[in-house]
């Protein structure tokens, strides 16, 4: 089966003044339909430049990315966006919601990047899911951290995505809801099929995490270690 | 919030000050028309070219006087149609002399002409009176004469031979114009028949029910001319007033300035705002990008955004204009007399629509402007970077 992700010798190299810092060297590596993938590495070993590239947020210096089948380094701004709005969902470790709109139209906002009809229930049955129907009409400053990871979930996954990036979610969250978070991503990602890719650095985190691990160092892959999807919740 | 301010602030001093030269334009343009020149002046053909060589050859004679008037009696748009003979003379007593501009009227439906003219000393003209004349206030003052006192009127009639008739001063008058004032005598059309030896005149006034009727009463004298051949010619009041076109020259000068000042403040304070707006939401600009908003999109809402702010704050701006123009117009501050002008005025301000309308939409407009290249600046972005601001 062809990967869903492809990644070939790719690099990336960041200017800071006059010294090149190479965030990601030389790294290859496939991810299948379906695969729940946890990068991890210490602070600075090129987690988040790698999400960003299979994101499509960021070009690489060297290599190919190609996610689907978008090859992310010949593709122009307009596509890349619309590439987002329709396959990828994004979790961010500090929740990025919008603060004007309430929790409903945080989530209906996706929807409305991805020009697909849908309709009210849709967005109602995800925020249902996430254990926020009581917070519909709440704005993001009104909800606990774990509550707006739940909304930024929601919002990741109501377009069904092929794809969900999740940089480090449950970096700003206690254990316990950590652990619900993250359950709850997994849950729904398995539900629709969605492949994950997320990046932490918490150590305790991946010891209890029987997926697929890729260890980064310094920019490099150091390790790849394929487990059971099931095996994470 | 200061943005805000300053187009409001703004949009009532356009308001207030167009609102006021409007109201200056309209008072100034209906006592030129009200105090010297009607809406027409009707002459024979060739009078404009060729009256100041041959003043005797240009005269409207009784019998087309007749017709004339007959015609625009039978118009309702006309409410007087006067006649007039004007010429030079000089005006003196036993102690002094000066020359003097000379308008033979017919008392009675000249008043209504003159309604702006203010009689300040004596009474108006009638069309008893047949000695009686109306001095100037700067001429009569030249002449230390008061209300009753003698006075002879020396003038050459159309043969070159001098003639002389004595005339009482009845009045003095003033006009917007001192210029006028200083040289100006009024008396009744007979008299100043009697002493040229005419029973010619020299043209015929006309005064409209209202002002903006003036184009359409132009189109049916020239179809009536034209038609049945009258021997006639016109002028209007504007290309009479060049007193009236000075003023509202210099009055468009300020208003214009005040406008570009107006519009350097809406484009310098949006685009500041907007600027800021976009450095604070620099987190926000990067999380919808992620999610797959386009660059334009981004463009549009921050475009849209100084739209409606620009748009809400030039309608409170209007509002408030309306309101402090209409207290004003309520206490009835009176303003000194303009350049060239004897009289004051009461401070007025017109509600004139057309520039509310024209304000907003410039506002609005430069708006849109100063936000696009913030816009731009907030679509150009970096996602990444962006994201790191949250």
């Amino acid at each position: 089966m062809k990967p869903i992700i492809q990644i070939n010798k790719l690099s990336k190299t960041y200017l800071l003044g006059e010294h090149k810092v190479e965030a990601l060297s030389e790294v290859s590596l496939n991810i299948h339909a379906g695969e729940f993938v946890i990068l991890s590495g210490p602070s600075g070993s090129g987690k988040s430049t790698l999400l960003q590239l299979i994101g499509c947020l960021d070009t690489p210096t060297a290599g190919d990315v190609t996610v689907l089948d978008l090859n992310v380094n010949k593709a122009s701004d307009r596509v890349m966006s619309n590439f987002r709005a329709r396959s990828l969902g994004f979790v961010f470790q500090n929740f990025n919601l919008i603060p004007v709109l309430n929790v409903y139209e945080n989530v209906e906002y996706s929807l409305l990047l991805g020009k697909r009809s849908y309709q009210k229930k849709d967005i109602t049955d995800v925020i249902e899911q996430v254990g926020l129907g009581k917070f519909s009409h709440h704005k993001p400053n009104a909800l606990s951290g774990g509550q707006r990871q739940r909304v930024a979930i929601a919002r990741a996954l109501v377009h069904k995505p092929n794809v969900l990036i999740a940089d480090e979610p449950t970096a700003n969250l206690d254990a316990k809801t950590s652990s619900e978070v993250l359950s709850l991503m997994t849950e729904l990602a398995l539900e629709n099929n969605t492949t994950v890719v997320m990046s932490s650095h918490d150590p305790s985190l991946i010891e209890k995490s029987d997926v697929r691990q890729i260890k980064l160092v310094d920019g490099k892959l150091v390790g790849d270690e394929p487990r059971a999807l099931s095996n994470v919740i | 919030m200061m943005t805000m301010l300053a187009i409001i602030t703004g949009v009532m001093g356009i308001i207030i000050f167009g609102g006021f030269t409007e109201a200056n334009y309209s008072g100034l343009r209906e006592s030129v028309i009200r105090s010297q020149y009607g809406h027409m002046q009707i002459y024979q053909q060739g009078y404009l070219e060729g009256h100041r060589k041959e003043p005797s050859e240009y005269r409207l004679s009784s019998e087309e006087v007749d017709k004339y008037i007959e015609i625009f009696e039978e118009d309702e748009r006309i409410l007087v149609a006067s006649q007039r003979v004007e010429f030079a003379g000089l005006l003196g007593n036993e102690t002094s002399s000066q020359a003097a501009i000379i308008r033979g009227v017919q008392p009675e439906s000249e008043s209504l002409i003159n309604s702006a003219l203010t009689i300040f000393d004596g009474d108006e003209l009638t069309d008893d009176d047949l000695n009686g004349v109306l001095l100037g206030a700067g001429l009569a003052e030249s002449l230390s004469v008061e209300v009753g006192d003698e006075l002879t009127l020396l003038a050459s009639n159309d043969d070159g031979i001098m003639n002389a008739v004595d005339v009482v001063v009845q009045g003095k008058f003033r006009s917007v114009s001192t210029e006028y004032d200083d040289r100006a005598m009024m008396m009744h059309i007979e008299k100043a028949q009697e002493l040229l030896g005419i029973d010619s005149v020299e043209s015929i006034v006309l005064l409209l029910s209202d002002t903006k009727l003036l184009p359409d009463v132009v189109e049916s004298i020239e179809q009536q001319s034209a038609t049945q051949g009258l021997n006639l010619e016109y002028t209007t009041w504007d290309k009479l007033a060049t007193f009236y076109h000075k003023v509202v020259k210099l009055y468009d000068g300020m208003f214009v300035f005040i406008n570009v000042v107006i519009v350097m403040i809406v484009l310098i304070s949006v685009t500041n705002t907007m600027m800021i707006a976009v450095m604070e939401r620099t987190g926000e600009i990067g999380t919808i990008r992620a999610l797959g908003t386009q660059r334009s999109s981004v463009i549009w809402q921050f475009i849209c955004e100084g739209g409606v702010l620009s748009f809400l704050s030039a309608l409170l701006g209007i509002l408030l204009g309306v309101a402090v123009a209409s207290y004003i117009n309520s206490i009835g501050i009176m303003m000194s007399p303009p350049p060239g002008s004897s009289r004051g005025f009461p401070l007025r301000i017109e509600f004139v629509p057309m520039t509310w309308f024209i304000t907003v939409s410039g506002v609005v407009l430069v708006a849109l402007i100063a936000s696009y290249f913030p816009a731009r600046n907030a679509s150009r972005k970096n996602i990444v970077d962006a994201l790191r601001y949250v």
